[in-house]
């Protein structure tokens, strides 16, 4: 079988892995239930006023922003949904490094480099969509739910393998 | 770090490539995953309501009639739903190891469990419109507190949040990590690419 040679990935750290993604999403849906002002909101409205601020800058047309809302064109409204506003990443990050066995300090590390390029990532993402909605409406279904689903989880793969390597060395 | 680019740079091409396909497929899949579920809520009939499935596009539309509240319509992404499958076939394709042989083992055992996952996830999804429908005072949970319905409730929310992306990538990591494919090909160079 060989699973001997893998290195320590293993039950212990695939259970700890689904323990903390589970605790992480059900404190994250309870807070949402509670009204969601510490995380949800503040957190949401962050990535759409971000989001627009880069859209602005980088995107030839007029890009507005209010509350979870965003408006390409004066006509392309998208509304960032809370399973879209990149916490699902984020949270699967701080899981697989939590689960893996790493000094505090690795840790932190790594949570310092990975959660600021997600999050930068997810930015790219929304603005990606933006553009697709304005510019390329038909492909918004494509775009949206499966590319922009998917392209976040591929990195916190890629980065977590990233952070394997640092911590096994 | 220079090691990982040609990993990330496989993976990202393998996921525009699948992304592609997938989107292709979608509807001959849906052909399959909605009557599937569409006959099983038909066996089922949660809570006593008849749910009727139909593919609309890239849509999966339900509909039911509740006695004193009429009926209630609505729809799913069918590729949200599924886009695990792009997933699993990127990592499937991109991560080197395994021989080609191999690789269609572990799709071929791979597929029951992605479809079972998707007509049960389309199942729970449609109980939940069921329940708001049906079981609307349980939204008060701290004072009609429902316990099918807030794990139904809490079971959509996890799909949505975690358990549709990594599901399907925890089924590649046990194939690739338990079955004997080392043995069989002896160990090429790369095999360390998941997690060593």
């Amino acid at each position: 079988m060989g699973a001997a040679r893998e290195g320590p990935v293993g039950w212990r750290v695939l259970l700890r892995f689904a323990a903390i993604l589970i605790a992480l999403n059900l404190a994250y849906y309870a807070e949402k239930k509670l009204g969601g002002a510490v995380v949800d909101e503040p957190y949401t409205h962050a990535v759409t006023w971000t989001s627009a601020q880069v859209a602005r800058a980088v995107l030839p047309y007029s890009v507005q922003s209010s509350g979870r809302g965003i408006v390409a064109g004066g006509r392309h409204s998208l509304f960032i949904a809370s399973g879209c506003n990149g916490l699902e990443a984020i949270f699967l990050m701080l899981a697989a490094i939590a689960a893996y066995p790493a000094t505090w300090r690795r840790r932190l590390r790594g949570l310092a480099w990975y959660l600021p390029a997600l999050f930068a990532l997810n930015l790219v993402r929304v603005v990606a969509l933006v553009h697709v909605a304005h510019s390329h409406h038909d492909l918004m279904d494509v775009a949206h739910y499966q590319v922009a689903q998917g392209i976040l989880i591929l990195f916190v793969l890629a980065f977590w393998v990233h952070y394997l390597r640092g911590v096994d060395g | 770090m220079a090691r990982c680019w040609p990993t990330l740079v496989r993976l990202l091409v393998a996921f525009a490539v699948w992304s592609w396909v997938v989107a292709q497929a979608l509807p001959a899949y849906a052909r399959v995953v909605v009557p599937a579920a569409s006959a099983l809520l038909e066996l089922v009939r949660p809570h006593g309501v008849g749910v009727e499935l139909l593919r609309e596009g890239g849509y999966v539309a339900f509909r039911f009639a509740v006695p004193g509240r009429g009926g209630v319509s609505g729809q799913f992404s069918f590729a949200l739903l599924t886009y695990n499958a792009v997933l699993y076939l990127t990592v499937l394709s991109a991560v080197p190891g395994p021989p080609l042989r191999w690789r269609l083992r572990f799709l071929a055992m791979a597929a029951p469990a992605a479809f079972l996952l998707h007509v049960a996830d389309l199942m729970m999804a449609v109980e939940s419109q069921v329940l708001s429908a049906v079981q609307e005072e349980h939204f008060d949970f701290l004072h009609d507190f429902g316990l099918w319905f807030s794990t139904v409730k809490v079971y959509n929310f996890l799909s949505i949040m975690a358990v549709r992306q990594v599901v399907l990538l925890g089924v590649y990591y046990l194939q690739w990590r338990f079955l004997p494919w080392r043995e069989v090909a002896g160990p090429p160079a790369g095999t360390n690419s998941l997690a060593e």
